[in-house]
């Protein structure tokens, strides 16, 4: 399993704030503790959070897969759910909010000036409701 | 999401008869189709080799970066376009106008999450006994066709293909059923089973462990989903999740 301290090797980690080596350091104990599980990945695309995450929202993607291992790419501090065929990544520098739930976490990545990409993993699959455009 | 990589069944002569004329006029009433450079006859990316497609990324305001074409304010697949929205519109119409000539039959192949433009560049080098940076440069300075087939695979539509977050998803690009014939031809020349030798000089136990017969699998399915596509005079079209 990867921690923070191997992670921290990568330049692109290395270089972020506290706040941001703490979020991560969140999301990767989470990540961890999904190996073996069956997990829900649903996500959002919004051009401007500002106004809710109710307009703007272009595309909403889902997919469910069992986590073989959670995997990184050192150089470009990617994190990664390892499915047999299929993965759900994310740059690490691009992630502004993390939050774990009770049955799942959400994440808040800035993708670039005007995209933000919101990602609910749900860990008991069924629970979560996957977001809508009328959310 | 960039989850996983899909191959369909893509009728491209339907395509070129139904859709074309329709996406050719919406480009000449923006007075883009005289001036375009990268867009070819069939709207894909305008290449005369390898270099021009490997080159190329997909972006959200469309994969134009041509700094010399005069339309580029006011065209919706330029970065410098101002328009954001209209580039998504214009790109989700052109998307969706090639997703109609998809088929269902012959069923799409799923090539699983690791099929990617990269990773088949390390699989070209893989094969001569090359890792990483080193398979990706006998990939692009390969002579031989397949190099080329799986570019176009992976990066024809790269003008418009791109989907949403950023991860590698879209519609990729397509084969034309004589090109799909010459990639199946081409992928078998290569031992793709699970039992084929290793090259002896790849090092990294990844690669030679895991990559590498991953790879192979994936292109195994490939290449017989293109036999049957190419003998059905259907083309291949590439899509990420």
């Amino acid at each position: 399993m990867p921690d923070l301290t191997r992670l921290a090797q990568s330049p692109k980690i290395a270089l972020m704030s506290d706040t941001q080596k703490t979020r991560i350091e969140a999301v990767l104990a989470y990540f961890n503790s999904l190996e073996n599980r069956s997990i829900q990945i649903s996500e959002q695309l919004c051009f401007d959070p500002q106004r809710a995450w109710d307009r703007h929202c272009t595309l909403v993607n889902r997919l469910s897969f069992e986590v073989q291992r959670v995997g990184w790419q050192m150089s470009g501090g990617h994190l990664y759910l390892w499915g047999a065929e299929m993965q759900y990544g994310f740059f690490s520098g691009h992630l502004v909010a993390f939050e774990q739930q009770e049955n799942g976490a959400e994440l808040i990545e800035h993708l670039s000036d005007a995209l933000w990409r919101k990602t609910r993993i749900n860990n008991r699959m069924g629970l979560l409701p996957a977001p809508s455009r009328d959310e | 999401m960039g989850a996983y990589t899909q191959v369909m069944a893509f009728d491209l002569e339907r395509y070129r008869e139904s859709e074309l004329p329709d996406l050719r006029a919406a480009l000449a009433k923006w007075d883009l189709l005289e001036a375009c450079q990268k867009l070819d006859l069939d709207l894909g990316v305008k290449h005369h080799g390898l270099s021009t497609l490997s080159e190329i990324q997909a972006d959200r305001q469309g994969g134009c970066n041509a700094t010399d074409c005069e339309a580029r304010e006011r065209c919706p697949f330029h970065r410098r376009s101002q328009a954001p929205l209209r580039s998504e519109h214009f790109m989700r119409v052109f998307q969706a106008k090639a997703k109609a000539h998809w088929l269902e039959s012959p069923a799409p192949v799923n090539l699983g999450k690791d099929f990617q433009f990269y990773t088949l560049a390390w699989w070209y080098g893989n094969e001569l006994g090359l890792e990483y940076t080193d398979a990706e440069r006998a990939f692009l300075a390969a002579q031989d066709r397949l190099p080329l087939l799986l570019a176009r695979l992976c990066k024809r539509a790269a003008i418009w293909g791109w989907a949403d977050g950023g991860y590698g998803e879209g519609c990729l690009g397509w084969l034309s059923a004589e090109e799909a014939l010459q990639l199946a031809e081409d992928l078998a020349a290569y031992d793709l089973s699970g039992d084929a030798p290793l090259p002896a000089d790849l090092q990294d136990d990844d690669v030679r462990q895991v990559t590498l017969p991953a790879m192979r699998a994936c292109l195994a399915q490939l290449r017989d989903f293109a036999q049957v596509c190419g003998s059905q005079q259907l083309g291949l079209f590439l899509e990420r999740h």
